[in-house]
């Protein structure tokens, strides 16, 4: 990584922040993750006008409040239709979703599986701390079966596999962040926002409040001891960050309003059996893993080469709908009436 | 003159094809038609029928009386021959001993020699016949109907052969009164078309009988009209794609029956509360839970009114033909706009489902009105408010990436003038005054007041909203011929209801019948809730099936007029 990342940027994370709370309690992960998002998209150089983020219900959601973006704050379980509507509409801005654990996995599951097929090109944040925070501390459908709440109680069945979901129903680029490693993090949201297609990101997300207590599955402790180093990447500004004579091959490139950015995994060759473009192989190793009860924490899984959902209805000539004058957008009234043909 | 043709048969044996063929036929022959579809929720089997009532008159609406009876199998004979009318006759593929006239077409044995799959061509041939109508028309429209040549070729013979075998007993009506060009469509085609007219470029819906009809007329013209048509996992997923893409800037539509209905109910709320424009078109069926799939009634408009918890303003229009559909729905989507609510356009099997001709429709007088912010009129350091407190609480609306260097957010939570989330007791008690003050605006611009029918001094007053509109004109014209006094109230609006009208007309000498197709009486409810005035009379039907004038008629002179 070059020392001069991030110079030709003309925003920094300060112009992402708001006057507004999101009244997160001291030390929550979520307000971590917003950290990494604000400094991911200033890395990126997006003007706050051209994000759109779609928030669902909890305190992840609320998050939305201190993120100077475009936003709707949506229904429990609704933000992935909300963000499908809006992405379809103009898909020339980023369009990053913000749920959580319940919101995702308990209410929204039904939205969520309809959602992966789509490979919408959206970043899925999924803010998981295994417990029902803005309720105060109730099982969620993450909660582990060995992990009882602060009050005690257990889970007696097991907990919905996010990731694994994701990568068997259609995401074409899946994550696994936790809210402590911020270096990690803000690449993994970068990364995920450049990625054509629909990425799942899930973030270990502590309750400092409700789920970080002793013989929790879901503290920062826990995850801490956990965690284990899962392919690594850094994306960056090929032109400003990296000399002219660079030799580095980019895993994968991408252009952003003129600006080329490169993927590239730091670790590969620490763990030579490991391809994330293979599913299948993906797919097992998270498997071994999550028996295991290991946390791998990076990019697990990553497909550049399929549509992203817009690409159906749009073609490359297209302007996107919501950026065209309205009269464009509306059929003549000569064609219209060609149409009442059939009628007539 | 007016004849009534009811053809009957089993499900899977082509009773739409045959009524939407012989149907477009009449159209193009110069009648008034009104062609009616009594489903069965079933794929094969059963009794299914359609009645098509053609002529030189206006014709409003279905008629019990039957002319000539189709059947395509002996059940049709049995269940439908006790309303032929004394001169009326049957056809059918072997002799009826039971009636006088009885045409006799072995239509199978005919199509077998051509294409046993065409054997309904073979009916429209003979029923033609019967009127002694040309065929002329007929062939021109399964031209347009089928693709395949082979097709084609076989329709037209035996479009022949069934003229050939069949025979003339009944002088057909003149062909002469019609006026203008004229369009023949049903209530689904009219609304999807008044969608397309008013500019929508996305419609996402889940598959829900009767209002299906819309989204796939829809998706057929996705490419020519720039619209997205999305079919969505669930009506929850439907409406809520429909706010996002509502939200992204452009104008979206989504549909559904009261089941559905019942779905989106909480995403209403969301469009009410993020004011956020949405037409829903809600196709009624009877309910509650699965009800009758595929037949009609209006027993949703107390459910549609109460639409979510809590309290936001909310528009309920309902069409109440197929022309005034496509009129309603250009201005639904209109009125959603411009006021930033949610529209609950009400419509029923009975009128997606029925055909008839209709003036063609006037484009020329038909401007969209999105009401979106414009750029000059945000002051040079101004950041934007999506929720800006004005004096008609109606905010300039601006959507995502529309203003250079302004971001928009809603919210779901209540809110202040910039979207952001607030708990304060006089910030909550201002913004929801901001949003009433929207529908008080709309009750004094754009709220449409009932349309009334009939004399100037009246005993009776009959009230009804929506599709109900062509059997009770049939019905108050029949009273007015019997020298009763009564006139018609038709709503259109009917939340929140319209009362200058109906207070104007109800005065102590007149009597007041609500006729609804429902068993609660649910507009006579929503009548006295709005304006104390009891509607002293009910003519309720609530079977599936839809009013005829004619049942109307007889019910008001035997239950209210003794």
């Amino acid at each position: 990584m070059s020392e001069n990342r991030g110079s030709k940027n003309k925003y920094s994370p300060v112009d992402y922040e708001t006057n507004s709370s999101a009244n997160l309690c001291p030390g929550c992960g979520h307000a971590l993750i917003t950290r990494a998002l604000r400094q991911a998209v200033s890395e990126l150089n997006l003007p706050p006008e051209k994000l759109n983020v779609v928030a669902g219900i909890g305190c992840s959601g609320k998050t939305v409040a201190e993120i100077k973006a475009n936003g709707i704050h949506t229904l429990h379980g609704c933000a992935a239709p909300v963000a499908m509507g809006s992405q379809v509409a103009n898909p020339d801005q980023e369009h990053i979703l913000i749920s959580g654990d319940g919101d995702s996995w308990a209410i929204g599951s039904g939205k969520m599986i309809a959602l992966l097929r789509t490979n919408l090109d959206l970043l899925y944040i999924c803010e998981n701390n295994g417990t029902y925070g803005l309720t105060r501390g109730q099982l969620s459908p993450t909660t582990k079966i060995d992990s009882p709440t602060r009050w005690g109680m257990v889970s007696d069945i097991p907990p919905v596999d996010g990731i694994g979901i994701a990568m068997v129903t259609g995401a074409t680029y899946v994550a696994r962040g936790f809210s402590a490693r911020q270096e990690l993090l803000v690449e993994q949201i970068k990364g995920g926002i450049l990625h054509d297609g629909l990425a799942y990101l899930e973030v270990f997300s502590p309750c400092r409040t409700f789920n970080d207590h002793e013989g929790s599955h879901h503290s920062y402790k826990y995850c801490q001891r956990h965690a284990a180093d899962f392919p690594k990447i850094s994306v960056n500004d090929i032109e400003a960050d990296y000399p002219s004579d660079s030799e580095l091959e980019h895993e994968f490139t991408y252009e952003e309003d003129g600006r080329q950015f490169g993927l590239e995994f730091d670790n590969l060759d620490e763990m030579p059996e490991y391809d994330p473009t293979d599913l299948n192989l993906a797919l097992k190793t998270w498997e071994d893993y999550w028996t295991e009860q290991i946390i791998p924490l990076g990019l697990l899984y990553i497909d550049e080469s399929q549509k992203a959902h817009h690409e159906r209805f749009y073609s490359e000539e297209d302007d996107y709908i919501a950026t065209l004058e309205p009269e464009e957008t509306r059929p003549s009234r000569e064609d219209f009436s060609i149409i009442l043909d059939q009628f007539r | 003159m007016i004849k009534n043709i009811v053809i009957g048969g089993e499900a899977g044996q082509g009773l739409k094809t045959t009524a939407a063929i012989l149907g477009k036929a009449l159209f193009k022959n110069g009648f008034n038609l009104h062609t009616s579809m009594d489903f069965m929720s079933r794929i094969r089997g059963g009794h299914n029928f359609g009645r098509i009532r053609f002529g030189d008159e206006e014709i409003r609406g279905p008629q019990e009386e039957i002319d000539l009876l189709v059947a395509l199998n002996e059940e049709t004979i049995t269940r439908h021959v006790e309303k032929l009318a004394k001169d009326g006759a049957v056809l059918y593929d072997e002799a009826v001993s039971a009636v006088e006239n009885s045409i006799v077409v072995p239509a199978e044995e005919i199509a077998s020699e051509v294409n046993p799959k065409a054997v309904n061509t073979v009916y429209v041939g003979s029923i033609l016949k019967a009127f002694g109508i040309n065929l002329d028309c007929a062939r021109s429209v399964v031209e347009d109907y089928f693709d395949a040549e082979s097709v084609i070729s076989d329709n037209l013979k035996l479009l022949n052969r069934g003229y050939e075998k069949g025979e003339t007993i009944f002088k057909a009506p003149e062909p002469k009164s019609r006026t203008g060009e004229q369009i023949y469509l049903n209530g689904n085609e009219a609304t999807a078309l008044g969608a397309l007219a008013g500019g929508i470029n996305y419609y996402s819906a889940y598959p829900m009988s009767p209002s299906t009809g819309i989204m796939s007329y829809i998706a057929g013209k996705q490419d020519e009209m720039n619209v997205v048509v999305e079919q969505a996992e669930d009506e929850l997923a439907a409406i809520n794609m429909a706010i996002g893409a509502s939200y992204g800037g452009i104008r979206t539509m989504s549909g559904t029956s009261g089941g559905g209905l019942a779905l989106m109910n909480e995403a209403i709320g969301l469009a009410g509360l993020t004011e956020t424009p949405l037409v829903v078109a809600n196709v009624q069926r009877p309910g509650p839970a699965t009800g009758l799939p595929t037949r009609t009634s209006q027993g949703d408009l107390l459910f549609a009114v109460n639409s979510a918890q809590g309290e936001f303003p909310l528009l309920i229009t309902a069409s109440r033909n197929q022309e005034n559909a496509f009129y309603q729905t250009f201005r639904a989507l209109n009125l959603a706009d411009k006021y930033q609510l949610p529209v609950i356009l009400m419509s029923d099997q009975f009128l997606a489902d029925s055909s008839t001709n209709v003036p063609d429709f006037e484009l020329q007088n038909l401007e969209i009105e999105r009401n979106l912010i414009a750029a000059e009129d945000m002051g040079p350091d101004e950041e934007y408010r999506r929720y800006e407190f004005t004096e008609d609480g109606i905010s300039p609306r601006a959507f995502p990436g529309q203003l250079k260097k302004q971001t928009v957010l809603a919210d779901s939570d209540e809110h202040d003038e910039k979207g952001h989330i607030v708990e304060a007791a006089d910030k909550r008690r201002r913004m929801v005054d901001k949003r009433a003050r929207k529908l008080d605006r709309l009750i004094e611009d754009d709220l449409a007041e009932p349309e009334y029918f009939g004399p100037e001094n009246i005993d009776y007053l009959l009230v009804g909203w929506g599709s109900t509109y062509g059997p009770l004109r049939e019905a108050q014209s029949r009273l007015n011929e019997e020298d009763i006094k009564a006139g018609y109230l038709s709503f259109t609006d009917v939340w929140p209801l319209p009362t200058t009208g109906l207070e104007k007309l109800a005065d102590n000498e007149v009597e007041l019948i609500d006729v609804e197709n429902n068993s609660q009486a649910q507009f006579a409810r929503l009548i006295r809730q709005e304006t104390g005035i009891e509607v002293e009379h009910r003519i309720l039907k609530y079977d599936g099936r839809p009013f005829r004038g004619e049942e109307i008629f007889r019910r008001i002179t035997e239950e209210v007029i003794q």
